[in-house]
């Protein structure tokens, strides 16, 4: 149980920074708490996390009557099918936040040795 | 297990690589980090695509609360107690539903579209600051007088849409700020001069001294002078002139001279692209793209017994339109319904209870160029007038990036009479009507608050300077009438603007303007009605002076014309019809003498094409399986008739199809031989050639005559282009009703056509029918951002909303409101 409620309070963290700051706040917050848990599930977590807080965020929107027309129009500016953006939108918080953690897991597990 | 390092380097580049494509632009890509935020970027679009039902807002300065409520075809009506709160309260929804389109109008006026889309528009920029137009602006600005009403009103209204800016939060930023990665920036008053400038760059530019001038390059002075004439051979003015048809004026052609060798010289010394160079900041328009239409009914020929107009104004098509719809009420003040350009405070066309009006554009010369005499060619410090050295103004200008860098320098010049340019070796000065323009505003301000045809037309001649408009008006009391008002110069000598002038003397300078008794105008006419289409305004028996040249060719005009005289009870339906009327003068002309030598051909092909041609009801409507044959016979019989102007020139013009059907009455003349083919032809033996190739060609491109790669709708279309030219946000090939020269035009672009079609009967209560190609909204997500389009294709027109009141229109008719209360004020 801990695991989970652990992921869903980092998946909150992740929402509110975004909210409140941007999406920059996505590998800040990733590298804090890898940099607390010290662990190699920090980078799954994060990942996993950040993935969640943005398809939560990006809900308000896909609920819109709009999102089908922004999908399609987004679709033919960018060279991918209107889903591969959205896609692209998860991809980009996954690796983000994913690589941030990883980075400070892998130093911090050299530290410790 | 510890961490391998390797994948902690892998996680490193990852990390690195992914921010940098996050936070860095890359070449056309804004940075994806900002662009992909869930909150705040691309996304957010589709919880902002329309507005709140019902919102409220505070501005600073209001001085009593103002309501707005949008009707069923969101148009907003805003309800103010006073003048400078019904503007305040429209420059603030119309930077709520088109944000982007007024920053970058303003920008494409001010020469500063660098500052937001990068390098890529340095041209651009480069070419509308050589214009003088923003020098202008800031000069203009300058010398307002800061207790006018024109002040007052352009305050207001930029007020206004600062407030919206201001209360903006970055998630609702318009798609198209977060598709580049830009902010949008506060508008400042100097913005609405530039983009008055900007109109008068569409509508006032001429170039007929340089088409004159390569004319004479090939075919000689008297040759030139003939082909590119200051009168149109065919006479259906706007100006009535008692005629009950138009008038074909006995008009010979001589042969082709002898280039003349001022003309080569001039020409070689500005190098080949040297003359296009002088225009470069217009909009590009192909020739067939002029298009604007107006006609007028007095009681005695309107079904009704009451006036009607009809507005139809041809722009270039954009999304959003270049037009947003408004209506603006302060009881027992001003109650004026039409459209408004996002960025000009005030309705440029519309109605008022008591008036209606709108314009077509005039086309008199309003710009002449000066060859100058120059200090030092290569980087010039004073110009030569009257045998002295006057110092040039000189003007640093910059060009700076969105991050603020410089991309690029100019020094601009100035002489007494505008900005001076170099074109290959020569330098050419520039003096404009646009950029001496005044009282534009006041104008329509005074438009509004007329309460007759005549006071409002009166008003305007005082008041409004550029870019000439043929100004129609009906009011209640069933007059009709039209004047072309604008500030027409008067030339020094033979009054001629077509020909480049000698800059070195101040004796080439324009001496005066035209007084507005002698504009071309028309007050209750006993035809009992007017119409105007770009043609010639003055019948030159009436009114011989130097007015302009190469008018527009008259076949919209005439065309309307038999229409109007054909009707003796028009309908505001009729006017309607005739709006996306599919009849062709041209074709009517043209038609008859193509199948007449045809005819008499024993060519199988001409004969087949001769009875495909035949089957033709000269009707230009998105079935028609014909219209395409005609078409390809007109652009061969271009091409081989006028042969000696077919060069690889950039700047090569070709005389119109009215100078075509002038030639087609001397079947003997010189000008029919194509001197590429060895024989000598006629005018019969030319034409015969051009039914017989049109045919081949017609088939190779479009297959068989029963297949539909020949219906009308297969060849033109429509092109509604984004601002930012994105085919995501566009609209495409949309069918219209119409070709070359219709009451329709449909270019070969398609970028242009009909921006605003509008119908009032000037009953009481008024009634009222328009449309636009586009919508509302600015926002490509909206449902009211293109919803119009495919009406507009079809022809139709909606029923107008007039609510006398807010509370004036049925639920049902009832969209939204938004409440505007003065900031600190509780609602």
């Amino acid at each position: 149980m801990k695991r989970p409620l652990q992921i869903l309070l980092l998946a909150a963290l992740f929402a509110a920074g975004t909210l409140l700051l941007g999406w920059w706040t996505l590998p800040i917050i990733a590298a804090a708490y890898a940099l607390l848990k010290r662990d190699r599930t920090a980078p799954r977590d994060t990942m996993l996390a950040a993935t969640f807080a943005w398809i939560f965020l990006l809900s308000r929107s896909m609920s819109a009557p709009a999102f089908s027309t922004l999908l399609e129009r987004l679709g033919r500016i960018f060279p991918l099918p209107g889903i591969g953006v959205l896609l692209l939108t998860l991809v980009l918080a996954m690796l983000l936040s994913w690589s941030a953690a990883r980075v400070i897991t892998g130093f911090t597990a050299s530290t410790r040795t | 297990m510890r961490p391998s390092p390797l994948g902690t380097a892998f996680a490193l580049v990852v990390l690195a690589s992914t921010s940098y494509v996050a936070a860095r632009p890359a070449g056309p890509l804004p940075a994806l980090g900002p662009l992909l935020d869930p909150v705040h970027g691309v996304w957010s679009a589709a919880r902002t695509a329309e507005l709140a039902a019902d919102a409220s807002a505070s501005i600073a300065g209001l001085s009593g609360t103002t309501k707005v409520v949008y009707d069923d075809r969101a148009v907003p009506h805003i309800f103010a107690t006073n003048v400078s709160d019904a503007y305040r309260a429209l420059g603030y929804v119309v930077a709520r539903d088109r944000l982007f389109q007024l920053e970058i109008q303003g920008r494409a006026g001010a020469g500063t579209l660098t500052e937001l889309v990068g390098a890529r528009a340095l041209p651009v920029d480069q070419a509308t600051r050589a214009s003088g137009m923003p020098r202008s602006a800031e000069q203009r600005l300058a010398k307002l007088d800061t207790a006018g009403a024109s002040w007052r009103v352009m305050r207001a209204y930029v007020d206004g849409v600062n407030a919206y800016i201001e209360t903006l939060p970055p998630s609702e930023y318009p798609i198209e700020y977060k598709l580049l990665g830009r902010t949008p920036t506060r508008m400042q008053l100097i913005d609405i001069l530039h983009l008055l400038n900007r109109m008068g760059a569409t509508l006032a530019t001429s170039s007929d001294e340089l088409t004159h001038l390569a004319a004479s390059a090939r075919v000689g002075r008297v040759a030139a002078d003939a082909l590119f004439p200051v009168h149109s051979p065919i006479v259906e003015p706007i100006q009535p002139n008692s005629d009950r048809a138009p008038r074909f004026d006995a008009v010979r052609i001589p042969a082709p001279g002898t280039p003349d060798a001022k003309a080569v010289a001039m020409l070689d010394a500005m190098g080949p692209r040297g003359p296009s160079s002088l225009v470069a900041f217009a909009p590009e328009r192909t020739p067939d793209a002029i298009g604007s239409n107006n006609w007028a009914v007095s009681p005695s020929r309107s079904a009704s017994g009451k006036a009607l107009l009809a507005g139809d104004p041809h722009l270039e098509l954009t999304l959003p339109s270049i037009w947003y719809e408004v209506h603006l009420v302060v009881p027992d003040t001003l109650d004026s319904y039409g459209v408004t350009i996002p960025g000009a405070p005030g309705v440029v066309i519309g109605f008022t209870k008591a008036v209606a009006w709108t314009f077509t554009n005039t086309g008199g010369d309003v710009m002449d160029y000066y060859v100058e005499q120059v200090d030092d060619v290569a980087a010039p410090k004073s110009y030569k007038l009257d045998g002295e050295w006057k110092p040039l103004e000189l003007r640093a200008e910059q060009y700076r990036d969105p991050t603020g860098s410089v991309v690029g320098t100019d020094t601009l010049r100035f002489t007494h009479r505008g900005p001076m340019n170099r074109v290959g070796a020569e330098w050419i000065s520039v003096r404009w009507t646009v950029l001496e323009s005044m009282r534009v505003l006041e104008g329509f301000e005074a438009a509004v608050r007329a309460r007759t045809s005549d006071e409002l037309l009166d008003g305007m001649a005082t008041m409004y300077e550029s870019p000439a408009q043929n100004m129609l008006t009906a009011d209640t009391s069933g007059t009709i009438a039209i004047r072309s008002t604008g500030r027409y110069p008067i030339r020094p000598g033979d009054e001629r603007g077509d020909w480049l002038r000698d800059g070195s003397v101040s004796a080439s300078d324009w001496t005066g303007a035209w007084a507005v008794s002698d504009y071309p105008q028309a007050f209750r006419p006993a035809q009992g009605f007017l119409a105007s289409a770009n043609q010639e305004p003055f019948d030159p028996k009436v009114q011989p002076r130097y007015f302009g040249a190469d008018w527009e060719r008259p076949w919209r005009a005439m065309r309307i014309n038999t229409l109007l005289r054909a009707d003796s009870a028009v309908t505001p339906d009729a006017m309607r019809r005739y709006q996306s009327d599919p009849g062709s003068a041209r074709a009517d002309l043209f038609v008859p003498a193509l199948l007449s030598v045809a005819r008499s051909s024993t060519d199988p092909r001409v004969a087949r094409a001769s009875t495909l041609l035949g089957e033709w009801d000269r009707r230009y409507t998105p079935d028609n399986r014909r219209a395409v044959l005609f078409e390809e016979m007109m652009r061969l019989l271009s091409l081989r008739l006028w042969d000696e102007f077919q060069t690889d020139s950039v700047r090569n013009p070709i005389p119109n199809d009215m100078m075509t059907a002038v030639l087609l009455r001397d079947s003997a003349s010189v000008w029919w031989d194509d001197r590429r083919t060895p024989e000598a032809e006629t005018r019969d033996a030319l034409l015969t050639a051009v039914v017989k190739a049109a045919l081949d060609s017609v088939i190779a491109r479009h297959g068989d005559p029963a297949s539909d790669g020949w219906r009308w709708d297969k060849v033109r279309h429509a092109n509604i282009f984004h601002l930012t030219q994105l085919p995501a946000f566009s609209r495409l090939e949309v069918p219209v009703q119409g070709g070359n020269a219709t009451l329709w035009p449909s270019t070969g672009n398609g970028r242009h056509g009909p921006s605003w079609r509008m119908v009032v009967e000037m009953s009481t209560p008024r009634r009222a029918w328009a449309t636009y190609p586009g919508g509302q909204s600015g926002n490509p997500l909206s449902r009211w951002y293109d919803n119009r389009i495919d009406g507009w294709s079809r022809g139709e027109l909606d029923t107008l909303r007039l609510p006398a009141s807010e509370t004036d229109l049925p639920p049902t008719q009832r969209r939204a409101q938004l409440v505007l209360t003065p900031a600190g004020a509780a609602r």
